[in-house]
């Protein structure tokens, strides 16, 4: 059975019950919009003691499907004000499946400074254990010395300074299985603020000594789509560019297209191209000793990750990826990978976003405060932040908040969260999507680059981004996006659901459960005060021609509120 | 706004024009074809016709008459088959929209491999263009000569399917108004609405497109005339003629924009029910038209006007749409239509129907979304025409 462990920061208390039987076909976002619905007040303050943050795994944690041990982090958003979810991959997942805990919940705030671990021992057992010592590490060097303490084998889900100081664009981190870094991060909505706001520092996971006991309720069925599952996963030509190249792969395809963003989302074609294609991307790796084609998670058979090394040799990042590239790359007008993977670093080991941090630093350069494309001043910005200073502050409340204090008038948020690497005039789904998910602008909630339709014209976008939506939610409820979209299908995700859990499935029930979801993260933004008007792109968009292709946004306003009207 | 004009088909249009079939045939350099068509069509006398006339032009004829309405996947696929074991290098259909559905999949299988079901929109997978196809439309509704669309029945799901593409796109259509002669009173009345349908929904889609609309318009404008005077003397060329105008440039009107909402239906209560596409057309569209109003009431206008109405300034979205709609349904009963209580079809049985509607490809293409409990009504005003 599995566990549900409510931690309450203020009285330091640890409750342990099972998994109610409304939440056994829920995990990942679903899961987490369910109990943000159930139990947080939508309009409490996101940093205050009425919030909670929920840990989870997916509903296929603890199965030997591969790639489906994504940890999810939700509560509510320090930066959009709104319902969270944030996923990713790493170890995590898997010591907490093995432990049979499907969710933690973190409640309420210490009433005094009172920094604290979560430790899960190898038995399974929670404890708070006292931080003090750890306080003011960032995720590297904390990592480094969780390891000294409780051994190399641990997982850990930690904050690093960013979450300290609650800065609305950090992150949680996750150890990177491939690395041992803590590269991971459930990035978006700046959930390690909440995080911090609990002063819960990490969660260091021992790993579990107990065999594995998952209870499918039909053993040989599972097996059967299991196999099927990963015969389509590795068979599946059309992913095999994540294998080989992994997420870099993506400036080819969409710089061609001015999907790219290049300067603060100006709508131009990226003049410095070849300096982010994949073969750059490949050749540094190679020169230097880094590596594509590296799993995030053990098990994982499509293995899109990656390391990238310094002009040294020496290991600088891991899984340096597209989102990263574009918005700390073309979007600053910098074409150049060892300054952008200084940037992921730095971000990672400070704990935020670099979607986030990579759209403010362009609405720097847009302000005139840096000069565009300079790398050493672009690394300054995060320095900035990283030392906490009033401008770093500032700069850590994310783009919306440092646009406004600099008086730029193109700022490219909605619902407060910065856009990812799509070009909304160019990609127009992913507009539609970035406008409408619950989420505030985020490229998991449902990206539409491989939707069959011209990407430049109206038709048919908001139909694609509202079919999509549920689908993504639906996987970020149950695994990886990539094995997703692999290999799901109704002739290999019902028969799976059958095997694990019993009855009858078919595709559409499936993909219901990320529909509920969606459904209920928009009522809970409706009760948080999110209007209709609250589901529209940026002005800017609508207004300013892509010097590339001439396009606007122009998907009207009474589409996009059908968008999500199930 | 930019805005695509697809490449359209070459058309060769006029009374007497299908006489010129086996000439056209040999210019496009065919050398052996496969006349696709239904046995009503033979019946009625237009086949032999057709098919001597491009023996008289020198060329081998073999023959495809297994056509059925709502063209079922199954019997694409024994088309292709035959098409390939005669080894014929082109193809011409002759008929209504499931003579030139069919043909237009066979011509797909010509160069692709078997089962049709392979090249649905949705499956992500590309065809290559078929050989030399050519189409004449005995009926005045479908357009399906001009477009670049067919639609088959998925025999496996009882829903119908969209494939688009080069190899379902005709090298030449051969619009013959005198083929529509013969064409009863009925079968004229749906046929049309089908046209009519083409019209509303290309002007109404969200794909918006000054080509379209200049097409919808003058569509809409000459069925209202040139429908109720065809299905009273089935033997008025004029009207006829026009007609045959009209269900082409509606059908080129709907190849960049899209029909949306009345499809998605019709198509839902074909595949169901077998209801005649264009009964389903008629009876759907006044319930979409009023569901988008207010989304696009310029376009609506634009509709009342094609149809003589003349909407006050002051008048609703909302209001607009209920005129529309109503003026539809007493043009659909001044012709004929019939509803579909007729096919005993009870309205208990249209909530079952709200999830194929929304699974339609043509739904993607309204100007706005619909939930279920909108599709729901706009279901029930259907059946309740």
């Amino acid at each position: 059975m599995s566990k549900v462990l409510r931690i309450n920061l203020k009285e330091k208390t640890i409750k342990q019950g099972e998994l109610p039987e409304k939440f056994k076909l829920l995990g990942g976002r679903s899961l987490i919009s369910k109990v943000l619905s159930e139990e947080v007040e939508p309009t409490t303050d996101p940093l205050g003691a009425g919030n909670k943050l929920i840990i989870c795994t997916s509903l296929l944690a603890g199965t030997t499907v591969p790639a489906v041990h994504r940890l999810s982090v939700g509560g509510k958003s320090p930066l959009t004000g709104g319902i969270k979810e944030a996923n990713s991959g790493g170890t995590a997942a898997t010591y907490l499946a093995r432990h049979n805990i499907k969710m933690i919940i973190l409640e309420d705030i210490p009433a005094s400074d009172d920094w604290q671990l979560l430790q899960i021992g190898k038995d399974g057992t929670p404890k708070l254990v006292q931080a003090g010592d750890y306080v003011g590490l960032n995720n590297y060097a904390l990592v480094d010395k969780l390891k000294e303490k409780y051994g190399k084998e641990i997982s850990v889900v930690s904050i690093g300074k960013g979450g300290e100081l609650q800065y609305r664009n950090s992150t949680l981190q996750l150890i990177d299985w491939a690395t041992g870094y803590p590269s991971r991060a459930s990035a978006r909505g700046g959930l390690g603020a909440v995080m911090g706001s609990k002063q819960i520092k990490a969660v260091v996971i021992e790993k579990s000594e107990s065999p594995n006991t998952f209870n499918y309720a039909d053993k040989e069925r599972y097996e059967a789509a299991r196999k099927k599952f990963v015969d389509v996963t590795v068979n599946n030509e059309g992913m095999r560019w994540l294998r080989e190249i992994g997420t870099p792969a993506l400036p080819d395809v969409t710089g061609p297209m001015a999907i790219l963003p290049v300067r603060n989302f100006s709508g131009e074609f990226f003049d410095k191209l070849e300096s982010l294609s994949a073969e750059t991307f490949l050749s540094k790796l190679k020169e230097r000793g880094g590596k594509s084609g590296e799993p995030c998670q053990t098990g994982c058979v499509i293995h899109c990750s990656n390391r990238y090394h310094n002009a040294n040799g020496e290991y600088l990042t891991s899984a340096l990826e597209y989102e990263t590239i574009a918005l700390c790359g073309s979007n600053c007008d910098i074409g150049d990978f060892d300054i952008i993977a200084r940037m992921d670093r730095l971000c990672d080991d400070f704990g935020i976003d670099t979607i986030e941090t990579g759209a403010t630093i362009a609405v720097c350069m847009e302000a005139g405060k840096i000069p565009w494309g300079d790398g050493e001043a672009a690394i300054g910005i995060i320095e900035e932040m990283r030392a906490g200073t009033e401008t770093g502050k500032l700069l850590g409340q994310g783009t919306y908040a440092t646009g406004k204090a600099l008086g730029v008038k193109r700022i490219p948020a909605v619902k407060g969260q910065a856009l990812p690497a799509y070009d909304p005039r160019n990609l127009k789904g992913t507009g539609v999507t970035f406008a409408t998910t619950p989420m505030g602008a985020d490229h998991t909630a449902g990206l539409t680059l491989e939707a069959p339709i011209d990407p430049l014209s109206p038709l048919g976008q908001a139909a694609v981004s509202s079919m999509l939506q549920p689908m993504f939610a639906t996987a970020d409820s149950t695994m990886c996006l990539f094995a997703w979209f692999s290999a799901a299908s109704p002739e290999t995700i019902p028969e799976l659901m059958a095997g694990i859990y019993g009855g009858e499935w078919d595709f559409d029930q499936v993909v219901d459960i990320g529909r509920q979801s969606v459904l209920r993260e928009k009522i809970f933004n409706a009760a948080a005060g999110f209007k209709p008007e609250d589901d529209r792109l940026p002005d800017f968009f609508l207004t300013e021609k892509s010097p590339a292709t001439g396009a606007v946004f122009d998907i009207k306003a009474l589409e996009l509120d059908g968008v999500l009207n199930y | 706004m930019i805005t695509n004009f697809s490449r359209t088909v070459p058309v060769l249009f006029g009374p007497g024009s299908s006489l010129r079939t086996g000439l056209k045939a040999k210019k496009l350099g065919v050398k052996k074809v496969l006349c696709v068509y239904d046995r009503g069509i033979k019946e009625a006398g237009v086949a032999d016709k057709v098919v001597n006339n491009i023996k008289a032009a020198g060329l081998q004829v073999s023959i495809y008459d297994n056509v059925k309405e709502d063209p079922p996947d199954t019997l694409v696929d024994e088309g292709g088959e035959m098409a390939r074991v005669e080894e014929v290098d082109g193809i011409v259909g002759v008929g209504g929209g499931s003579a030139m559905d069919t043909a237009k999949a066979i011509n797909a299988l010509l160069n692709n491999p078997p089962p049709i079901g392979r090249y649905y929109v949705g499956t992500g997978n590309k065809q290559k263009p078929g050989k030399v196809l050519i189409l004449l439309p005995t009926t005045a509704g479908t357009g399906s000569e001009a477009t670049k669309i067919t639609v088959i029945s998925d025999t496996t799901t009882q829903t119908k399917k969209g494939i688009l593409g080069p190899a379902v796109t005709a090298s030449l259509a051969i619009v013959d108004p005198e083929l529509l002669l013969g064409l009863p009173p009925k079968i004229t009345a749906a046929t049309g609405m089908d046209a009519f349908s083409h019209a509303a929904e290309a002007l109404t889609s969200e794909g918006m497109n000054p080509m379209s609309d200049v097409l919808a318009e003058k569509a809409i404008a000459l069925i209202v005339s040139n429908l109720p005077q065809s299905i009273k003397d089935g033997s008025n060329l004029t009207a006829r003629t026009n007609m045959a105008f009209s269900s082409l440039i509606a059908g080129i009107a709907f190849n960049d924009t899209m029909p949306h909402w009345g499809h998605a239906i019709a198509h839902t209560v074909g595949a169901q029910f077998h209801v005649p596409h264009g009964v389903g057309c008629a009876v759907a569209l006044p319930a979409a038209i009023e569901f988008v109003a207010d989304a696009v009431p310029e376009k609506v206008r634009l509709i009342a006007a094609s149809m003589g109405l003349s909407p006050s300034e002051e008048q609703s979205p909302s209001e607009l749409g209920a005129m529309v709609a109503e003026a539809i349904r007493n043009f659909c009963r001044e012709i004929g239509i019939p509803s579909l209580k007729d096919f005993k079809i009870n309205e208990d049985s249209m909530g079952r129907l709200i999830k194929r509607v929304l699974a339609d490809d043509c739904a993607m293409f309204g100007p706005k979304r619909a939930s279920s409990d909108q599709v729901l009504k706009m279901l029930e005003k259907a059946h309740n025409y």
